[in-house]
């Protein structure tokens, strides 16, 4: 019964808000500045049975995740090159210059360097790429040394000490990087395609909503993409879960 | 006793301690030699320059870098998240083939039954048996053993023991120990690495 009602927390902070959104959009009555809840998701219903949203939805997810994978893959094997001083001393530099640049600027450079609908792959890439560089190599410094060792006086091949020894070690920083890295993957993704009026895309539907002041179709997207995020987050979390089963079996 | 390994004017410090000031060390390439000594006079930081794993601030090693080596280091060093089995099976270079030894390793160090279970779920004393295993299921030349009885069930001792000297028939080892029986027990030749320099 008590497990019951902690269960019932979450959903009840979230009814909470969604309680506080409309009474606020009762108290300011224009639906030009806020829209309720009800009409919201109404609309949302109404634009999922529209071809062209599902086109978009399947547009902006493929190049973000896309992006997002990329950033994984490279992030994890550019922390993996750090082993080696030379490169860790020679990368850093460009890492650190990536997490500091803001992702508007970066949004506007590559801009003028590709085509708005590569934009998103290129912005998600760019923002999630440190993040999980960051991370794993945290990961395999914290590596324990102690095995690394004796790994090595047993003279033990690369392949299985990457595999069990590294490996264990640096997946579960590769994992909270990931899960945070697809949120900003999403945030910054969605942007480009908002500045770069990347067409058939969430971003340009928002952007196209907002020029003719329909609120609620705003509203509607922005759910979209908060439940999109959502999803793929969960989905991520149960590969990642398999992926760490696997590896102990 | 042949002793053609040898450490030779070798000098460490630690920042501002000193651990070797040109100490020297001839060993057999055969047989047990047992390093004894007080606690903090340089035991453990001897094998490791031996291993390899440090470097001596000046001196030589010598002799070791064409051995087979394996140790059993004074912590288990173990995978925590692999199986008993696995963690075996982790130093060997030919997995299938070193299957059935690593079995037959396991049943005489009494872990068979638990050779599934992962090295985390295992006690002290197993967790003590499981690394001396993973140690003499090897084609050692030289086997370094820093204080590898250390923790073993009072009962199990002495069949223990007995395995390791029957591993070692034929090959060389290096032993740490502060028991002057188990040094005996092996028929070590004793170093007391107090005394140094030696020669």
């Amino acid at each position: 019964m008590r497990r019951f009602i902690s269960s019932l927390k979450y959903p009840f902070a979230v009814l909470f808000w969604l309680a506080v959104w409309h009474v606020a959009s009762e108290i300011i009555a224009n639906s030009i500045i806020i829209v309720s809840p009800i009409a919201a998701f109404a609309r949302l219903l109404e634009l999922a049975a529209q071809g062209h949203f599902w086109q978009s939805v399947g547009a902006s997810l493929f190049r973000i995740v896309l992006g997002f994978v990329l950033a994984l893959v490279l992030g994890v094997a550019a922390a993996a090159t750090s082993a080696s001083k030379f490169l860790y001393t020679l990368t850093l530099p460009m890492f650190n210059i990536l997490k500091s640049i803001p992702v508007a600027s970066f949004i506007i450079l590559a801009w003028m360097w590709m085509s708005s609908q590569n934009l998103s792959t290129f912005i998600a890439f760019v923002t999630v790429l440190p993040i999980v560089y960051f991370n794993t190599y945290e990961g395999i410094k914290t590596t324990d040394a102690k095995l690394l060792e004796m790994a090595r006086v047993f003279r033990v091949g690369s392949y299985k000490i990457a595999r069990d020894i590294y490996f264990p070690a640096v997946l579960p920083h590769v994992v909270s990087a990931a899960s945070s890295g697809l949120g900003f993957a999403f945030k910054s993704g969605i942007a480009a395609e908002i500045i770069g009026l990347a067409r058939g895309t969430i971003g340009f539907n928002l952007h196209t909503a907002r020029i003719f002041l329909q609120t609620a179709d705003v509203f509607a997207w922005t759910i979209a993409i908060v439940l999109l995020s959502y999803a793929m987050e969960k989905i991520f979390k149960l590969l990642m879960k398999k992926v760490k089963h696997d590896a102990k079996s | 006793m042949t002793p053609n390994l040898e450490v030779r004017h070798i000098y460490k410090n630690f920042g501002e301690k000193n651990i070797f000031t040109n100490f020297n060390l001839k060993l057999p390439e055969i047989g047990f030699t047992a390093i004894m000594g007080p606690s903090g006079q340089g035991k453990t930081t001897l094998i490791n320059l031996i291993l390899g794993l440090m470097k001596p601030d000046h001196g030589e090693i010598i002799g070791f870098a064409d051995k087979k080596i394996a140790a059993v280091f004074q912590e288990d060093r173990l995978l925590e998240h692999k199986s008993g089995l696995d963690n075996i099976l982790f130093v060997l270079r030919n997995q299938s083939a070193g299957k059935d030894a690593a079995w037959e390793m396991l049943a005489r160090a009494g872990l068979a039954e638990d050779a599934h279970k992962a090295a985390r779920d295992y006690s002290g004393g197993m967790r003590r048996r499981l690394a001396l295993c993973r140690a003499l299921v090897t084609d050692f030349d030289m086997l370094i053993l820093d204080e590898p009885f250390k923790g073993l069930d009072i009962g199990l001792k002495p069949e223990i023991m007995t395995l390791v000297k029957q591993k070692c028939q034929g090959r060389g080892a290096i032993l740490i120990t502060h028991d002057r029986q188990e040094a005996e027990f092996f028929d070590s030749h004793i170093v007391d690495i107090s005394e140094h320099p030696l020669t």
